[in-house]
């Protein structure tokens, strides 16, 4: 009996695939870039290459960071041999690792070996890793001083460990909430344990002898117990998410969501009581659940540059501030628009103003992360003046919030015009906190906005 | 009075038009049915009324003061909107849809359960109430999104496909469910390729053909139309 080949039917959904895929792109590129943008942006990019990495001595500029990441990297060697998998074990709570999608599972109904199929997602992924990592460590040594073994052995131990983690992600992936959290706090323990000890090698001796057993014993039950719909949920997502092409066809891939953990829950079954707050809270907790990774990221991002601004200059980290504020509110106001783009919600009508009202509570979660490090800064620099700049903050940043969820709201009435005062208001503002670096006392503007609202929304009352 | 004014609408994706040059009236209490094969463009043109998808030119109206353009959150509060596909959320149980769609139309939560109470025992959905759309079959869904369009008293009711995928209780429940809502002055647009079905419900009908209006007028002089179009 002939058997069908399992190579050639895999090849021709891929080359599909890069064929749908490339289709889709140009015809965003045609879109969106013409010919002549296209050129003077390539003049650019140029420029700027030639600019840093050719026309300035940059090695010699940045001589001294060169030499601490080689020293660095020698030290350590051991320590980042053990945290790189825990990237593996984080990325398990949402991805397979595996590019497993719904059409090589189809393929699977046909007369195709499930593993067979599996070994070849999982051969394209080794080999795009090496391409990836090999173009990457030639680009290092050709414009780096860095010691070419060095930076050999590195990415060479980095593909190794993706090698060596694809299937304990895979399996790991199927696990329960609890064993993946279990897994991830005893790695990231026994390297806090191994740098405390100064036993960074014995710790990644361990650590990499269990990825390797684990790695024999579940090779075997690789295909077993596996939740197929989860995983070909996710890989879909993650072969079919384009965020340009969503941003500029307006046409959001969104994950198919199925039943979770917190959802078999009997209280979330039951009917909500009947108010604006309990209905749209569940709606907001389903957005930004779809949206997590990009709130992380953007608040993550904000979080961490506003921490480190401050080991370079107290005048940056105002600036730091302003942007962040500025960031964070137009990211909310995007997201809040975002809500009534797409499934159920858009389809109804939508009483705007008490979305608007339902959602302040988890802007303002969102806004704790940005908060501290301002605080623990305020306290710092400006000593006695710290509460006056604090509320200074928090007024620039209501401020500019409300300005800019009002525009959301005329962007979803379709009523958004030219730049009103209140824009260039909100904007002015974010300049005072950057200003409080000459004179603290800039900060009293705050006080008199804070008079002016009162004073107006009295007035408003009793009219 | 009119309560829909459709003029002039294109829609377009890139150099393709989906829709050409669209126009038509409703008045409050008709019923209008728009045929056609597939692909002629029905979907599309309940999708720009509904403002799901964006017209590249033209003009929708509602009760000639509320223009999509300019007001659109009051224009999307007399629409209603019964998908081909149910569109649920897989976050939310039945009865929970119902809820939302109480809220967002703005009913008083007594007149809400009395609705609630009647439509789910004329869909037979009773004990399905807390389950999420995961757990319920296609028909049932499809169950869950009618009651949904049901139960607000908006004027205009757009239905795509209306008896896709019920059973034949549930489209005759349904079938009385829509001439009540037609008596109490609520207009219907409706795309079907069951044209037998509705007859008795629409007065009116427009037959599109790659985006462009073909034919409309009475349904009585539908099936003369299909003759001749069928010999030609």
């Amino acid at each position: 009996m002939r058997h069908p080949s399992t190579w050639q039917a895999y090849r021709f959904i891929r080359k599909n695939r890069f064929i749908k895929k490339r289709n889709i792109m140009k015809m965003l590129v045609g879109l969106s870039i013409d010919k002549t943008t296209a050129i003077y942006s390539l003049i650019v990019g140029g420029y700027v290459f030639a600019a840093i990495f050719i026309f300035n001595d940059y090695l010699q500029i940045f001589k001294d960071e060169f030499v601490f990441i080689e020293r660095t990297a020698e030290e350590r060697f051991w320590l980042i041999l053990t945290i790189v998998p825990l990237r593996y074990i984080f990325q398990s709570f949402r991805h397979p690792g595996i590019l497993f999608t719904s059409s090589f599972y189809q393929l699977g109904m046909l007369p195709h070996a499930l593993n067979k199929i599996g070994f070849l997602c999982i051969a394209e992924k080794w080999l795009k890793q090496l391409l990836i990592y090999s173009v990457i460590s030639a680009v290092v040594i050709l414009l780096t001083p860095l010691n070419t073994v060095l930076v050999l052995t590195y990415f060479g131990l980095f593909w190794c460990i993706e090698l060596f983690m694809t299937i304990p992600q895979w399996k790991l992936f199927q696990a329960n909430f609890v064993i993946k959290l279990a897994i991830l706090l005893t790695v990231m323990l026994l390297n806090v344990l191994g740098t405390i000890t100064n036993q960074s090698q014995l710790v990644s001796i361990i650590v990499f002898s269990i990825v390797i057993i684990s790695n024999i014993l579940l090779f075997k039950k690789m295909y077993s117990g596996i939740n197929w719909g989860r995983v070909t949920e996710v890989n879909d997502y993650l072969v079919w998410s384009m965020p340009m092409v969503a941003r500029a066809t307006k046409v959001k891939f969104k994950r198919q969501r199925r039943y979770n953990l917190f959802q078999n829950r009997s209280s979330r079954k039951r009917p909500f009581r009947y108010t604006e707050a309990s209905i749209h809270k569940r709606l907001w907790i389903q957005h930004i659940r779809e949206n997590i990774e990009l709130i992380v990221k953007v608040v993550g991002t904000l979080f961490i540059a506003l921490v480190m601004l401050n080991f370079v200059h107290h005048f940056v980290v105002l600036i730091g501030i302003a942007i962040s504020i500025h960031v964070y509110t137009t990211f909310m106001a995007s997201l809040f628009v975002d809500r009534f783009q797409s499934g159920i919600v858009q389809v109804l009508p939508w009483d705007v103003g008490g979305y608007q009202k339902t959602v302040k509570q988890w802007v303002f979660y969102g806004a704790i992360p940005l908060l501290i490090p301002t605080i623990i800064f305020a306290i710092i620099h400006f000593q006695w003046w710290s509460p006056i700049f604090i509320l200074l903050v928090i007024v620039t940043a209501v401020f500019n919030y409300t300005i800019k969820m009002g525009n959301a709201a005329a962007i979803l009435d379709k009523k958004l015009g030219a730049l009103k005062v209140k824009d260039v208001l909100s904007f002015l503002m974010l300049g005072f906190i950057v200003l409080c670096e000459y004179d603290p006392s800039f900060a009293l503007i705050s006080m008199g906005i804070l008079l002016v609202v009162i004073y107006r929304s009295r007035r408003k009352h009793k009219l | 009075m009119k309560l829909l004014d459709v003029i002039n609408v294109d829609v377009k994706i890139k150099s393709s038009k989906l829709l050409d040059n669209i126009s038509f009236t409703m008045e409050e209490g008709s019923v209008l049915a728009l045929v056609g094969h597939n692909g002629a463009g029905k979907s599309t043109l309940m999708k720009a009324i509904m403002g799901v998808h964006e017209k590249t030119a033209g003009e929708i109206m509602m009760k000639e003061k509320y223009n999509q353009d300019t007001n659109f959150l009051e224009y999307k509060q007399l629409i209603a909107f019964i998908l081909e596909e149910p569109l649920l959320m897989s976050e939310l149980t039945a009865m929970q849809h119902f809820q939302l769609y109480g809220k967002s139309y703005q009913m008083e939560e007594a007149e809400l359960k009395k609705r609630i109470n009647r439509y789910v025992e004329g869909f037979e959905l009773q004990g399905k109430l807390d389950e999420y759309p995961e757990s319920l079959s296609k028909g049932m869904r499809q169950k869950v999104q009618t009651i949904c369009a049901m139960l607000p008293d908006a004027p205009l009711l757009l239905i795509d496909e209306p008896f896709m995928g019920l059973d034949i209780y549930a489209v005759d429940y349904f079938e009385a469910i829509l001439k009540e809502k037609i008596a109490n002055g609520t207009s219907i647009l409706l795309t079907t390729h069951q044209l037998d079905r509705v007859k008795n419900i629409a007065n009116q009908f427009i037959m599109l053909q790659e985006g462009k209006v073909l034919h409309s007028g009475p349904i009585a002089d539908f099936e003369t139309i299909k003759r001749r179009s069928d010999n030609q």
